[in-house]
């Protein structure tokens, strides 16, 4: 049914005039492998790359407060009363251009080149208070407008350092801005060339030292900058010249891991390269070589190891007390060679967003989690933020970025390793490996327009009863950021009921709709699920029932009296998957046929064991344009 | 929803007539982008060329065909360029606006909705088109109704 006010909106855009695009078959491709023209493939390429090398000088931005010890929580922050995992904080007053750095209650952006990144380099910037939404623009600073400087939070001051204006040559000043008084001061002028140097704050001192920007000298000197006398004092020259590296301060040294590369883009080195300096003794040493592409890399501090990622999602660990790398698992998520972003939140957690993933490495574990944010994640910008992290995600069409902050789970349990699988391009289609809820294993490729994201899965409790003999309903668990769920009927809920957290969860028609039956709809970070309540009173089956997620991230159903679930179904006596809405080649599996009126299925099976069906629209639309999802390497659990 | 007639090439560009108008503007609502709009009907009819009359519903065929192209070309934009389509400024300030109402639903939120009250398909001819079921598309339509009159009732007061 259609919304008459909602349509009169959008009849808006009857206003714009439609081209005539009528195709010139002679030039154009048509096939079901949909291809992007070509100019646009070449010029988003050309843009990758630009995203590429510019990436290492862009993305760390280590914020330390006071005196306090590295691995110990910043200051009481007004994040501080936000729920485990994300937040949205809403829109940004406008996209942050450069700088942009959390003081425990504000963001502060500040330079840049305008709202897109070119245009004339600005020495303004605003201030933002997500909590309360108040933004309030800053005094202009006393340097000139510039991108690519390096800054710090000391707890009273933005610390901004060097940078360049739409290229070299670069600056050789620096600010300071106090917030509290809306003021700036100039720094003494330091004892380094003008430069994009890598910088970390110590609690004391900024340390700026080399540069991690292509240029043809690179220096390896430094300096360190006290703000409390206002004062420079060189620092020894580093053993390695870098390219391409993040800085971090470990609580003891000054640490830059990264790369080499010349002009052509190859790297000088083997290995990912690294160098500490120990400001005690004004000396440094090379840490052993990494597990690390030689190519881009980023890294950050934990508390307790350096996390280092590749552009190849190649991620290791460095521990200072044993002076080693460990190669920990790749770090899930599309490879797309953008710019690696990279946070440290307190407590342990590495936070890296990369090509619309981003992903987490909780304290101790050597597996990375993929965190659920928004479907337009792409490039998001992270931020340490003391305890938590923000995350400013650009919109994928018109509008202003979204800030979201994240604060990691306390219950380790919630987030360990991630059911769902991550994907990577192979021209034209994607390819995914798959792990199923028993263990066992395959490798699906599909047509990369195809959003594979939704699963089903039907784990070991399938049905809600009540009574003997029982009615019984199924329990639908779906999976997914954009979770299929079609079981629900009519346009809209039917009303909501509290359930035992007294959150309110949306009651929908079920299905046909004409019996009457109704569904609750309860929404974790990854799954959705559906409780049919069938003749059974709706508040009391949602006071009853509760589902949470395991240390597998499955949905784990649980129920009160007089409510039970059982676990006798075939669907929930063997874990049985369903992939989301997608046809496949017949040919791949077994008992094609069809399953509803809108649907087909097919349940596949490789060396004898069923373990997936697929459901498809049986459409002209999919017979003629989906190429179909190819199985491949399917490995038994247990196997 | 009811289509123009099939037919071999004569009617292939008989349904580009009908169809061009409403199918590049509902890409417009849904996407924001007049080059993602104007490519996914282009390849969209080119692919329908090439499979002429093998198609039933060309109509249908080609709204599905052209939806899932301009998505694909999002999909593969956000990757590439950052994922911030251009912004049009050669368009009525009425449409700006609700352009950019609508960048603040989710992408599958902002579709339903399009499909449903601008094209006027059915939940069941949506769920075609994106991938997605009828149940899941009432979601969408549901939520992004509510958001839209949150930020659109707002601007008209």
């Amino acid at each position: 049914m259609t919304d008459q006010k909602v349509r009169a909106w959008l009849s808006a855009v009857d206003r714009l005039s439609a081209p005539d695009v009528w195709p010139d078959a002679t030039t154009r491709t048509a096939g079901p492998e949909v291809a992007s023209p070509p100019g646009r493939r070449l010029a988003a390429g050309v843009t990758a790359v630009m995203i590429f090398l510019a990436a290492s000088a862009w993305f760390w931005v280590e914020v330390r407060t006071g005196d306090e010890a590295v691995d110990e929580p910043v200051v009481p922050s007004v994040l501080d009363d936000l729920p485990e995992g994300w937040t949205d904080l809403g829109l940004m007053p406008a996209d942050p251009t450069d700088t942009t750095v959390w003081t425990g209650s504000e963001l502060i952006v500040w330079g840049g080149g305008g709202e897109d990144g070119g245009g004339p380099m600005r020495a303004d910037g605003f201030r933002f208070d997500p909590v309360r939404g108040e933004t309030v623009s800053i005094a202009e600073a006393p340097i000139d407008g510039r991108a690519n400087p390096v800054s710090a939070w000391t707890g009273q001051e933005l610390l901004i350092w060097g940078g360049w204006s739409e290229g070299p040559p670069f600056f050789d000043d620096g600010a300071a801005y106090d917030p509290a008084s809306d003021t700036w001061r100039t720094l003494p002028p330091a004892p380094i060339s003008a430069r994009v140097p890598l910088s970390a704050w110590t609690g004391t001192e900024w340390l700026l030292w080399g540069t991690g920007v292509r240029v043809d000298d690179r220096p390896l000197d430094g300096a360190a900058y006290d703000p409390v006398s206002d004062t420079w004092r060189p620092i020894a020259e580093g053993p390695l010249e870098f390219t391409d590296a993040t800085a971090m301060w470990t609580g003891e040294e000054f640490v830059v891991v990264g790369a080499a590369l010349h002009g052509g883009n190859f790297p000088e080195t083997p290995t990912a390269i690294a160098a500490a300096y120990d400001p005690a003794t004004d000396t440094w040493r090379e840490l052993p070589p990494s597990p690390l592409d030689p190519n881009s890399n980023t890294a950050v501090w934990t508390g307790d190891r350096i996390i280092g990622v590749d552009y190849g999602h190649v991620t290791a660990a460095y521990d200072p007390q044993t002076d080693a790398w460990t190669e920990l698992g790749p770090l899930p998520g599309q490879q797309c060679e953008g710019g690696l972003a990279q946070a440290r939140a307190a407590q342990g957690w590495a936070l890296v967003s990369d090509c619309g993933t981003i992903a987490v490495l909780p304290p101790g574990t050597t597996e990375w989690s993929v965190l659920e944010t928004t479907p337009d994640a792409y490039y998001a910008r992270v931020v340490p933020a003391g305890d938590a992290v923000l995350a400013i995600v650009p919109p994928l069409a018109e509008g202003r970025s979204t800030l979201w902050a994240f604060w990691p789970y306390v219950d380790l349990s919630r987030l360990v390793t991630r059911f769902f699988p991550s994907s990577t391009s192979d021209g034209p289609r994607t390819v995914m490996p798959v792990t199923f809820p028993d263990g066992a294993t395959a490798t699906l490729r599909f047509p990369y327009y195809f959003e594979v994201d939704t699963f089903a899965a039907y784990p070991s409790v399938s049905w809600l009863w009540s009574g003997d003999p029982p009615p019984r309903y199924s329990i639908e668990f779906v999976h997914g950021a954009k979770a299929s769920v079609d079981i629900l009927a009519g346009d809209a809920p039917v009303g909501e009921v509290d359930d035992a957290t007294g959150t309110p969860r949306e009651l929908w028609r079920i299905g046909g709709a004409d019996d009457g039956d109704t569904g609750i709809v309860f929404e974790l970070q990854e799954w959705t699920v559906v409780v049919p309540t069938g003749g059974f009173e709706p508040g009391a089956v949602a006071l009853a029932f509760s589902v949470t997620q395991d240390v597998n991230r499955l949905p784990v159903a649980t129920a009160e009296a007089p409510f039970e679930l059982s676990k006798e179904t075939g669907e929930g006596e063997s874990a049985h998957l369903r992939l989301g809405n997608l046809i496949l080649e017949p040919d791949t599996c077994e008992g094609f046929g069809v399953q509803t009126e809108h649907e087909y299925a097919a349940t596949c099976s490789a060396d004898g064991q069923v373990f997936v069906s697929m459901y498809g629209v049986p459409t002209d639309y999919a017979h003629e344009v989906v190429t179909g999802i190819q199985i491949e390497d399917f490995v038994p659990a247990g196997s | 929803m009811e289509h123009a007639a099939v037919g071999s090439v004569g009617g292939i560009e008989g349904v580009y007539r009908a169809e061009i108008a409403r199918l590049w503007r509902a890409l417009m609502l849904s996407f924001g982008d007049r080059e993602v709009a104007s490519d996914a009907v282009a390849e969209a009819f080119a692919q329908l060329l090439a499979r002429g009359d093998g198609v039933r519903d060309q109509a249908a065929w080609v709204w599905r065909a052209a939806f899932r192209i301009a998505a694909g070309q999002m999909k593969e934009r956000a990757m590439h360029d950052g994922g911030v389509p251009e912004v049009a400024v050669d368009q009525p300030e009425s449409v700006t606006d609700l352009l950019r109402a609508l960048a603040v639903l989710t992408t599958a939120q902002r579709t339903a909705v399009v499909l449903a009250d601008y094209a006027g398909y059915r939940h069941g001819e949506i769920a075609s088109m994106v991938g997605a079921t009828a149940g899941t598309v009432a979601v969408r339509i549901h939520r992004g109704r509510r958001r839209l009159r949150e930020l659109l009732e707002e601007r008209d007061d």
